[in-house]
């Protein structure tokens, strides 16, 4: 663990930093050994007392979280209004500290945190659309993949497509909603107001093309069929279920030609084994 | 278009590159890639001696920071630089994360890769800032053993950086500079100078800049950063989104007459403006190490670096 005395000076800056109301109420809440490690730790010097120069790093921890936070829930922020933002990330800052290297993972608890905040209560859909912007996030710099073309896709002999899979773009993801959280999402990328939402279920891919993230409403059938893991022709079966077996190859054919075109379909591999 | 091709990778030579002018490599004048200059760089492709990315910013599966990253790559020499390393931390190194660096190290081919001596957060816990340490004997031979055990698992020699600080650890017992230069020493690593992070330490904690740039050796120093402070009233910010003032020009200025030719770097990390802006800046730069150096060529002094 290297150097002790190292660590107890490092483990103090580091709470006092990051304490929620600054450093000089953090203080007296310092039991004996930290109080004394503290007393003394800062060189005194000029007109900055040791407490307002470790408040710079404070404030500095804070707002660097709180920006890049910003940037990756704007729609969020632009929900609840820059207060509560700002008071949202005091309250995510405690629960889930940064344990990434990366300011780019520090929202990746923020969905689930804001499912269980207070602020639900006014904004129900605050959780769902959190949700959707970290897929956001996730989808901008998931792994790349060369989609395939359809004449491509046309090159897979008739018979084996049941006992094939579809290969994801590695930025697909697929999100079930109880709010259709696109639309203020939408809203917010055209600069238009947000407006308030209706609960109603809502499903959602979200994957990236070329350099651009998109975000599309599906009905809860092409939701579940994006979801799907297994063989083609398992999927045809459980359509067919709901369908009927000719509206079931309708709807797949019309289904895998969008996947196509969108750029979803990066592989149609076979399935060893089908279940 | 940009016509510089590949440098070759190589560490650092002990020789007195300041001198020699063929040891060390030298650059130029270069800027920090950021995504605002992305379209202007992609589409026109403006004469840039080298490029300065932060490492992980690039340390993504894939999309479009790896693509820029690629086509940037393909074009000009380009540098990597992290802000995460924490060698300088009571935790464990981390080699999680220098795994991947040495992943991206290797697609990208970097001339160099630098990070800042420094701590970023301990107990698991990341603060996402470059923080002080405390110089001390015990410190100096923690940092140095780390060092070592990065530059081993890299397989390279780092450049480390000068952090800017706002306290200073009342048990420290070695000046910044010395302590600089002998983990530098100590490491077998190179230097990344930063020139204004020096005069705001210098400012805020009250010291001579001169006195630390006379303690530096001069065969470490690798590059050289540049960039704006903001001033507080009782302190100076290191923000990264102005100008270089004045006396971080007269500094630099100083540590070309002691470093010689240095790759020079502007950082513009905040209220970015143009590129032209930013490249006017690596310009007045290279304006200033020529007035500094061919000067002193006339006087029989040195010798200007191959580029």
């Amino acid at each position: 663990m290297g150097d002790k005395n190292l660590e107890r000076v490092q483990r103090l800056l580091s709470k006092l930093i990051r304490a929620p109301e600054g450093v000089a109420p953090a203080l007296p809440e310092l039991a004996g050994e930290e109080r004394s490690l503290w007393e003394g730790l800062i060189r005194p010097h000029g007109t900055l007392d040791p407490v307002a120069r470790l408040d710079i790093y404070a404030n500095m921890y804070f707002f660097r979280i709180r920006d890049a936070l910003a940037d990756d829930f704007p729609v969020l922020r632009a929900t609840i209004g820059p207060e509560r933002f700002h008071n949202l990330v005091t309250d995510y800052l405690l629960a889930h500290p940064s344990r990434s290297f990366t300011l780019r993972d520090v929202g990746a608890s923020l969905p689930g945190f804001v499912r269980r905040h207070i602020l639900l209560q006014d904004w129900p859909w605050l959780g769902d659309l959190a949700t959707l912007e970290w897929a956001v996030v996730e989808a901008f710099d998931a792994a790349d993949s060369e989609p395939w073309n359809a004449a491509r896709v046309a090159t897979v002999p008739a018979e084996e497509w049941g006992s094939r899979r579809v290969v994801w773009h590695p930025s697909l993801r697929v999100l079930r909603s109880e709010f259709p959280v696109h639309g203020p999402w939408q809203r917010y990328q055209n600069g238009d107001s947000l407006g308030a939402l209706s609960a109603g279920e809502t499903w959602l891919r979200v994957w990236r093309r070329a350099e651009r993230v998109f975000v599309v409403p599906v009905c809860p059938q092409e939701g579940q069929a994006l979801g799907f893991g297994g063989a083609l022709g398992l999927l045809a079966e459980e359509l067919a279920a709901k369908l009927g077996e000719a509206a079931a190859a309708q709807q797949l054919a019309v289904w895998i030609a969008e996947w196509v075109e969108a750029g979803l379909v990066c592989g149609l591999e076979p399935v060893t084994c089908p279940r | 278009m940009q016509s510089q091709g590949r440098e070759d990778q190589g560490k650092l030579s002990g020789t007195d590159a300041a001198n020699s002018g063929g040891a060390r490599k030298f650059l130029g004048f270069g800027i920090g890639l950021r995504p605002k200059h992305y379209p202007e760089i992609l589409g026109h492709w403006p004469r840039v001696d080298w490029f300065e990315v932060i490492t992980e910013n690039f340390l993504v599966a894939g999309g479009r920071p790896l693509r820029v990253l690629e086509a940037v790559r393909a074009r000009y020499p380009v540098v990597l630089h992290g802000v995460s390393l924490s060698v300088g931390s009571a935790d464990p190194l981390n080699f999680d994360y220098l795994r991947r660096v040495r992943a991206l190290i290797d697609w990208v081919e970097p001339a160099w890769v630098s990070d800042h001596l420094c701590w970023t957060g301990v107990g698991g816990v990341n603060l996402h800032d470059l923080l002080p340490l405390p110089f001390t004997e015990e410190t100096l031979r923690y940092v140095i053993e780390r060092v070592r055990r990065v530059q081993d698992f890299l397989g390279r020699q780092i450049l480390l950086e000068n952090v800017s600080s706002y306290f200073e650890y009342a048990h420290s017992t070695i000046p910044e500079g010395e302590f600089l230069g002998a983990v530098a020493e100590g490491a077998d690593a190179g230097i990344l100078l930063d020139v204004n992070n020096l005069y705001v330490n210098a400012t805020n904690h009250g010291f001579d800049p001169l006195q630390y740039l006379a303690a530096l050796p001069v065969e470490r120093i690798g590059q050289i950063h540049l960039a704006g402070y903001a001033d507080r009233g009782t302190f100076l910010h290191d923000t990264h989104d102005h100008p270089v003032w004045p006396p971080v020009w007269q500094l630099y200025r100083a540590a070309i007459q002691r470093f010689g030719w240095v790759s020079t770097l502007i950082e513009w990390d905040a209220a970015i403006p143009p590129l032209d802006e930013v490249l006017a800046e690596a310009n007045k730069a290279r304006a200033i190490a020529e007035d500094v150096l061919y000067g002193r060529q006339e006087l029989g002094a040195g010798t200007a670096p191959a580029q």
